[in-house]
């Protein structure tokens, strides 16, 4: 087993090179590198932490499965980037599925309607445990292709190329749905931003 | 379109740099006049801050654990799997289909043959006799209603019957290949007399 040296990071594409090539250990240190930053992606994107969890698990044991598949062409980090977010967006088609058939079988009186923003009270104190509440809620309400974006450029902190490839879409859209993503939210939370 | 949504679409690029030249310059110019505009960037940045200080949640102390025992339980379906992979690729779905109907052509083939056993069809001894010599039968009714068939005295197969078997003192019921014609004779006289013997202890 080779040990990690200290001082000398290796870098994320060399972890893999040395799985591929049978190194157990260098596994270990990619879980250790990347299962809490995917934790809060597929958190903030799910809302549900036991299913971000899982999600997490999921993605890693497609890294193991399939480390013979990723090539030294893209960066480590928009591969299992792109494995988590696969991932999640399947799990909310699945529960959208699901909450339709569960709705579907309530009586009329029965639905779970969301409760209005309108019921908030902007003049209330919140501390910092409520706010970061009211962010993620807001986050979790808009649609998952701007969610998706906003979670990995201003959460995760990627650059703009790393999401374009994650998300398979045109650095110029990518752009673009930052910026809509940011103004939606903007516009919602300007109670909470302009204290 | 208004000229505050026509700048909306540059705030991130303002904010992050990515603005230059003229663009900037109109950019700078127009938030120094509108109010509004300058509100949304100032809350547009303290949104990013607040998003990027969001606090990180942090996975469960057995989440090795767990994914450790996933990956083992994965790579041990995984072995059983390749073990019974004895079609590979494209042939796989017509393989299990051949191989279901095999299975139910033997299921079906035993079936048969254990109803066949159960149920044993004993042939007319009329039709067999007369598909054995290839001569037509005279039918002849014993005292008793036993049945004996003979074949014009010729060599035959003579079909008896259970009772008439048992009264030979055979243990196998069904057909007897006579060797001759006189050998038939003998035993069809033999038979006679046991029968005269059993209906005389029998009835009279």
């Amino acid at each position: 087993m080779v040990k990690e040296k200290t001082g000398n990071r290796p870098t994320d594409e060399d972890l893999i090179e040395r799985f591929q090539n049978g190194d157990l250990y260098a596994f270990d240190l990619i879980v250790k590198r990347y299962k809490n930053q995917l934790l809060n992606f597929i958190f903030r994107f799910l809302g549900n932490t036991e299913e971000a969890e899982d999600l997490v698990q999921e993605t890693f044991l497609r890294v193991y499965r399939n480390r013979k598949a990723y090539q030294k062409v893209a960066k480590f980090s928009t591969w299992i980037y792109t494995i988590a977010g696969n991932l999640a967006k399947t799990e909310l088609r699945k529960r959208k599925r699901r909450r339709f058939f569960s709705i579907s079988e309530l009586g009329y009186n029965e639905k779970d309607y969301d409760i209005s923003d309108d019921a908030y009270n902007p003049e209330k104190d919140v501390d910092g445990r409520m706010k970061e509440a009211i962010i993620h809620n807001q986050i979790m309400k808009l649609s998952p292709k701007f969610r998706q974006v906003i979670l990995l450029r201003d959460v995760q902190q990627l650059s703009y190329e790393e999401i374009s490839e994650i998300v398979n879409i045109p650095l110029g859209t990518v752009k673009s749905r930052v910026n809509r993503g940011r103004l939606k939210l903007q516009e919602k939370l300007k109670f909470l931003l302009e204290r | 379109m208004n000229t505050c949504q026509n700048y909306e679409g540059f705030i991130s690029g303002y904010l992050e740099g990515d603005l230059q030249g003229e663009s900037l310059l109109e950019m700078k110019n127009h938030i120094s006049k509108c109010q509004s505009c300058s509100q949304k960037i100032n809350n547009i940045k303290v949104l990013c801050l607040n998003l990027k200080k969001l606090a990180p949640v942090k996975t469960s102390s057995d989440f090795d654990t767990m994914l450790r025992a996933r990956i083992k339980l994965d790579s041990k379906k995984k072995r059983y799997q390749t073990n019974w992979n004895l079609f590979p690729g494209n042939f796989r779905i017509p393989a299990h289909g051949i191989s279901i109907a095999l299975i139910i052509i033997a299921f079906t083939l035993v079936f048969l043959k254990i109803s066949n056993f159960q149920n044993p069809t004993i042939p007319d001894a009329a039709d067999n006799a007369e598909w054995y010599s290839g001569q037509p039968i005279q039918n002849q009714q014993s005292p008793d209603n036993l049945t004996v068939y003979s074949i014009d005295r010729q060599p035959a197969i003579r079909v008896i019957s259970h009772r008439q078997n048992h009264l030979l003192g055979h243990t196998e019921r069904g057909t007897e290949t006579v060797a001759d014609s006189t050998n038939l004779l003998a035993q069809e006289n033999r038979l006679s007399d046991l029968q005269r013997n059993y209906y005389q202890t029998k009835t009279y």
